[in-house]
């Protein structure tokens, strides 16, 4: 996390449709498996260029409507350019191979008038100078239960799956054994940086410090994992700081 | 001992083996060609059951029959069995048939090889296929296996599908060297290079080119093993490796094999046969 919160906007984009509409327990919207909750904001008229990559496998990012097919490679960066003329909302799908949930990342482009573009980054620097707050305060147990496990549905429960039993061996369970229920240093600093040469990825640069200490927490003290500890956001900012 | 030599036969040894063995260590061109068409048969069934999955699950919108690790595993097994268990075999089992008698030689010029070739492929595939009975399932990233899927977050089965695709490689050369060696060394007299059969020029420029691009394959497939393995970065930036050569050296061999092997020996099927009709 930059000392300068304002300085840049991050945000995660998941799949807005409900598992009830892709299991088929309920009807299924006009915007099946294309919708997201976090939609890119972009102006028009103006030449926007998308840098491209990835943090695990190979995704492609594809938005027809721009003619935009670009690879997104882990480790590189592509580039791409367009210039949306008509405000609207575009819509595109991950186009290379990417897993078990290829069929569930799809992208979401919101094109709009330059006044409305400008109150949108307003808007998501201030939730970021919040962020950069609650970073600093002391966190109870209840709140980071209640943030960890909405953080750890949206980057977690795809591989570590909702019940935290993984697929093993490649996605290893997280009930009862490692490093969820040993030393707290250990567990955070695979969420940190990852485990190279394994799929854990690292999640410095995708959650802020605060999302970190709460998922820790949370699948510390989930699904009957009773440690009891909890780690506090400032001390995972603490330690993301010190490694940089 | 005039017993003995009174029930002698001298004609007793001649002609094929009985039963099983017959195929088991046949050097006929003709029997092996067979079992390269049989085989191909039942890998064009069995990649066929499994484009059945994938059209079933996907004839409506939603999941219903799979989840979506086996449809990926469905997707890529269909892809690979299809690939390299139907087509290509079925290719080689028409040469093995045609070849020899196109350019009228009394067999392939290196029978023994040619059986070794075949029973390869039959341990091959019992190999990949029995990757959907591991634990991680079978494979699950496409049959272009694109690193780092492939490799970093691949089901552990990978290394026996990698195996897998070293003897297929190791098939098809021997087959390719074996339908060089006989258009090269075996014509009839007076079967100038000119007055060859469209097929058998087609194969021998198509067996050249597996011979080339066999051994790149194979090179894929090793380094992505020594990425698994044993600590290398090949297809790794993060160890100053580079995923996208993994693509650029699967298309090596990708692209002369679905274009040149696939397409050319299948149209020139079709030239030799209108060819022979008209």
């Amino acid at each position: 996390m930059s000392d300068d919160p304002t300085q840049e906007v991050k945000f995660i984009s998941s799949l807005l449709t409900p598992p009830d509409e892709y299991y088929n327990r309920s009807p299924k919207g006009e915007h099946y498996l294309e919708e997201v909750d976090e939609a890119v904001v972009i102006p028009v008229g103006k030449k926007i260029r998308f840098l491209i990559t990835a943090n695990d496998v190979i995704h492609s990012w594809w938005v027809p409507d721009f003619a935009v097919k670009k690879d997104a490679i882990p480790g590189f960066v592509h580039e791409a350019w367009a210039v949306v003329e008509e405000p609207g909302i575009y819509r595109g799908k991950c186009t290379e191979l990417c897993g078990k949930d290829h069929g569930f990342m799809p992208i979401v482009v919101k094109a709009v008038e330059q006044a409305e573009y400008e109150t949108w980054l307003a808007m998501k620097q201030q939730e970021a100078l919040q962020v950069y707050e609650t970073v600093g305060k002391t966190w109870s147990m209840a709140e980071l239960m209640e943030t960890g496990e909405q953080v750890y549905a949206q980057a977690c429960q795809s591989c570590h799956q909702p019940n935290g039993q993984g697929i093993p061996p490649a996605f290893p369970s997280l009930v009862g054994q490692g490093l969820a229920i040993g030393p707290i240093d250990a567990h955070i600093d695979i969420v940190v940086n990852g485990k190279p040469g394994s799929a854990m990825q690292a999640f410095a640069a995708q959650l802020n410090p605060a999302e970190i200490a709460a998922v820790v927490t949370y699948e510390r003290n989930a699904w009957g994992n009773n440690v009891g500890d909890l780690v506090q956001p400032r001390a995972v900012n603490a330690l993301i700081s010190s490694e940089e | 001992m005039s017993a003995v030599i009174e029930n002698h036969h001298d004609d007793h040894h001649h002609g094929p083996d009985k039963g099983l063995m017959r195929w088991v260590l046949t050097t006929n061109h003709k029997d092996i060609g067979t079992l390269y068409l049989w085989f191909s048969f039942i890998m064009f069934l069995t990649g066929g059951c499994m484009a059945l999955v994938i059209r079933a699950e996907l004839f409506q919108p939603g999941l219903q029959l799979v989840v979506p690790e086996f449809f990926n595993q469905m997707t890529t097994m269909h892809g690979l069995i299809m690939v390299f268990g139907a087509v290509m075999p079925a290719f080689v089992g028409l040469a093995n048939w045609l070849v020899p008698m196109m350019i009228g030689a009394p067999d392939m010029a290196l029978p023994r090889m040619n059986n070794y070739s075949f029973w390869i492929l039959p341990f091959a595939f019992s190999m990949l296929l029995s990757t959907l009975f591991m634990e991680g399932g079978a494979p699950n990233f496409g049959w272009t296996f694109y690193a780092p899927l492939s490799t970093e977050y691949a089901p552990p089965s990978v290394t026996f599908f990698i195996f897998a695709v070293h003897l297929m490689g190791i098939s098809s050369i021997m087959g390719s060297i074996n339908i060089i060696a006989t258009v090269m060394n075996m014509r009839a007299p007076g079967m100038t290079y000119m007055k060859m059969p469209l097929f058998v020029w087609t194969w021998l420029i198509t067996a050249f080119l597996l011979v080339a691009v066999m051994p790149v394959l194979a090179g894929a497939v090793t380094m992505m093993l020594m990425d698994i393995n044993f600590g290398t970065s090949f297809f790794d930036a993060a160890g100053g490796g580079d995923p996208v050569l993994f693509q650029h050296v699967f298309w090596f061999f990708g692209h002369p094999r679905s274009l040149y092997h696939d397409s050319a020996s299948l149209w020139c099927c079709v030239s030799n046969h209108s060819n022979f009709r008209s």
